[in-house]
């Protein structure tokens, strides 16, 4: 599974690059099958190109496996933009309920 | 309600109204990015058009025509980005700016769709603004900072 970021903009609730939370109106984070380049999942995720040429783009890999092992639930949620995509969440707990802990372990699954 | 829907401030860009409800996501990651939501007995479309990924994004509205569903709900995920690009740049519409953890801030109604690059340009001027106000602290108080350079 593939995470997408913006290295230029943190997400993550510690200052790391990735978002490692869901948004509070949210269930669940977005990942997307497969192993791909930053270049590739920044395609996917903006509809009119990237804003800086993929300079800021990033990507982390994490198995299915490592996520469902540290609990969380993934899910193929397919979109007519990204077929692949997939929602990982811990069931019906929203972005106000991740403690940092999960985060911590959201982290751990990725390389 | 008038063709030009009435944004909620504070409110979520993809549940803008009190009362809306989501029919369609046709694009997501993280939250909805593309798709339809139903208003007082309408249906309309929504789309982020920059900052898909980031705190700071910028969101298009208009209202919905009788054979856009079957149309959108037809598309592949390459047919996608024109689609929804010729429905900004030819039908009259709302036009916001959405900052993470305040929802929406600042909409423009553009009855004019050719001047969706100009009215984008005046709203990230007062985006701007917004932010000095409220408290640049909690975000980064600069838009290309914080990776938001608008529609391309």
């Amino acid at each position: 599974m593939t995470q997408y970021g913006n290295s230029e903009v943190p997400a993550g609730r510690d200052g790391g690059v990735f978002r490692d939370a869901p948004r509070s109106h949210e269930q669940a984070l977005s990942t997307i099958v497969g192993q791909l380049a930053p270049d590739e999942a920044c395609e996917l995720v903006r509809q009119w190109g990237c804003p800086d040429e993929h300079v800021h783009c990033v990507t982390r890999w994490a198995t299915v496996g490592a996520l469902r092992r540290r609990g969380f639930l993934v899910e193929h949620s397919p979109t007519i933009r990204i077929p692949g995509h997939t929602n990982v969440s811990r069931g019906d707990l929203g972005g106000d309920d991740w403690p940092p802990d999960v985060s911590e372990a959201f982290n751990s699954c990725f390389d | 309600m008038s063709d030009l829907i009435e944004l909620g401030l504070g409110r979520v860009p993809w549940e803008p109204t009190s009362g809306a409800q989501l029919v369609d996501v046709f694009h997501r990651y993280d939250r909805p990015l593309i798709g339809v939501f139903a208003a007082d007995d309408s249906r309309f479309f929504f789309a982020c058009v920059a900052g898909e990924a980031e705190p700071l994004s910028a969101w298009w509205y208009c209202q919905l025509r009788d054979d856009d569903l079957d149309r959108l709900r037809g598309l592949d995920g390459s047919e996608l980005p024109a689609v929804v690009g010729e429905m900004v740049e030819t039908r009259p519409g709302v036009l916001a700016l959405a900052m993470e953890g305040e929802g929406i801030v600042i909409t423009q109604q553009v009855d004019n769709p050719g001047l969706v690059g100009e009215l984008f340009g005046a709203m990230s001027e007062r985006f701007q603004i917004y932010l000095r106000n409220v408290d640049a602290a909690r975000g980064s108080g600069d838009l290309v900072a914080a990776g938001f350079r608008g529609p391309r």
